[in-house]
């Protein structure tokens, strides 16, 4: 347990102080919030809420999605390869304690992100919500999150480390434009929409608008994103099994 | 085979152990114990099996046929691993984290570490311990690797050629760190294709070639079976074979004025040129080299050749 708790601190410090990824998963829906808030015009209500608050819900669920991919996908695909995860296999830190922190990690670390997007939106959208609101929008989108930490997780141990970087983060643009996180699917062409709804994208932020009162159901999106996890999950143990055979044969 | 309940256990067991590749036979059939207390270096050319064997004693490969045991548990076990250091060749470290920090979080993965002080002592890193780990030279990070495989305070070690990128000091003071480390009564298994390093270190060599043992002794031992020097120099005018009958050498090697052969006595083949009047020129001795040394010790031939030529 000690083992599990110091191998956790040590995958938040060094994320926390590599400043380009905090930069980078802070920046870009903060910006695009500040940028796209006031695009629809004022008295747009999507789902029946306030597009300052939609919105919110799209970059603070964009934030989290990025976050939780990249601080597990591309640092696998990195670890592999510089054979950090061969010094780690050697020592009595169980093999599960590896990946399961690696998730945990990418979930504690939305928290941060998410809380800055919202402070964000309260003040600049203005968004009101009540503090028990907004804790429930937190913990709904972390506990969406772990679908996209298990994508991560699974494109860390199929991608190489040379393209992980762009293939993921290239991926991540396409999913949260075609799920509708940076146009309002009401707004889209019904091709489009047809699209959105299957992205696990448009699941996260569906869940989002939920806790906010839109009008959308939860069971069916949540549903979707266990579909989703489970899917992922199944995939990422598959490749890291092929992957540990492969090392050990 | 014994087990932890019924007396001493050996560190590592190996039986038959054989491992293969798509094509390649890695290890052909090792069988292997090693005692615990026991400083045994792996001594073999690049390519001959000493990294497959340490992974397969680690349980980081599964042998393709026989058994392994590490502290008589599955090598996979964490009793077992908790009981051991490792350093791999290659191994990556985290760039962003600085060292002491490092040696804090792998201790941590230890039931009864070493301080994390004592650590950056052991493996001469007291200097460089706020330093980040990219801003270390190769033999810095060569001794951190040394570091986390020490700062679990194993009963034993398993370094992969530690030395290699090493310069000749930083070797010295490194083998020093470790001899006094293996002084304490631990196991210490080390695999180096330098035959001077697994005589400073090690009470048993085990050569291995090809993925086989090859020998299996004292460093004494094994030096005794490598014919000792090799000698070249260039004399005037060029002589013949016959000129060096009743030398004690072998191997003798005749090119024009060059001339060169292998001795386990240089000393008295030279006296007896220098006494026939030779104008000996470009004289070089030099220690027969591990190449050498296991084609004497692989096909047998050269060490049989070394004495039955000699007739000192």
């Amino acid at each position: 347990m000690t083992a599990t708790l110091a191998y956790l601190r040590f995958e938040l410090q060094r994320t926390l102080r590599t400043r380009g990824f905090l930069l980078f998963v802070l920046g870009f829906p903060v910006l695009f919030y500040l940028l796209l808030k006031d695009t629809a015009g004022t008295g747009f209500r999507p789902l029946g809420i306030p597009f300052a608050g939609y919105y919110m819900v799209c970059m603070a669920g964009f934030g989290a999605m990025i976050t939780a991919i990249n601080s597990s996908g591309p640092r696998l695909a990195a670890e592999r390869s510089s054979g950090w995860n061969r010094q780690l296999r050697v020592t009595p830190l169980p093999g599960w304690a590896y990946l399961s922190t690696k998730v945990l990690t990418s979930l504690l670390l939305t928290l941060p992100v998410m809380v800055v997007v919202m402070a964000v939106a309260a003040v600049f959208g203005p968004v009101h919500i009540s503090a028990v609101t907004a804790l429930e929008l937190l913990v709904a989108l972390m506990a969406g999150s772990l679908t996209f930490a298990a994508a991560g997780v699974l494109l860390g141990y199929a991608i190489s480390s040379d393209t992980a970087n762009p293939m993921i983060n290239g991926g991540l643009l396409l999913l949260a434009y075609f799920g509708g996180l940076f146009e309002p699917v009401a707004a889209m062409a019904a091709w489009q929409q047809q699209i959105a709804y299957v992205t696990p994208t448009y699941q996260l932020a569906a869940v989002g608008w939920w806790v906010l009162g839109g009008r959308t159901p939860l069971l069916p999106h949540a549903l979707a994103l266990l579909a989703y996890l489970i899917a992922f999950s199944a995939l990422a143990l598959w490749r890291v099994e092929v992957d540990e055979a492969r090392s050990a044969a | 085979m014994t087990t932890p309940a019924t007396g001493p256990v050996a560190a590592v067991e190996l039986l038959e152990v054989r491992k293969n590749y798509a094509r390649v036979q890695a290890v052909r059939g090792v069988s292997l114990t090693i005692e615990r207390g026991e400083v045994v270096a792996m001594l073999g050319p690049n390519g001959a099996g000493k990294t497959t064997v340490i992974s397969l004693m680690l349980g980081m490969r599964r042998p393709s046929a026989g058994h392994v045991r590490l502290f008589g548990l599955d090598p996979g076990d964490r009793a077992a691993r908790s009981r051991c250091g490792v350093m791999l060749q290659e191994s990556g470290v985290n760039d962003v984290l600085r060292v002491a920090e490092t040696v804090a979080i792998f201790r941590a993965y230890y039931p009864r570490p070493l301080p994390t002080g004592r650590v950056l002592e052991l493996a001469g890193l007291e200097e460089v311990a706020n330093r980040k780990i990219t801003a270390l030279s190769g033999g810095q990070r060569q001794r951190l690797y040394y570091a986390l495989a020490v700062c679990g305070d194993p009963e034993a070690l398993f370094l992969d050629e530690p030395t290699a990128g090493m310069d000749v000091e930083a070797r010295r003071s490194f083998l020093a760190g470790i001899r006094e480390y293996a002084s304490e009564g631990r196991t210490v298994v080390l695999s180096t294709h330098y035959l001077e390093e697994a005589d400073q270190l090690a009470d048993r060599v085990v050569v291995i070639d090809r993925g086989m043992i090859v020998a299996d002794d004292s460093p004494t031992a094994i030096k005794a079976r490598v014919a000792g020097r090799r000698v070249s120099f260039t004399v005037n005018p060029a002589p013949s074979a016959a000129d060096f009958e009743g030398l004690p050498i072998s191997g003798l090697e005749l090119r024009d004025q060059f001339v060169r052969f292998h001795s386990s006595n240089p000393e008295q083949a030279l006296a007896a040129a220098f006494r026939r009047g030779w104008d000996v020129q470009n004289l070089e001795v030099v220690g027969a080299d591990l190449e050498e040394a296991f084609v004497s010790l692989t096909t047998g031939r050269g060490a049989d050749l070394a004495q039955t030529d000699e007739r000192p």
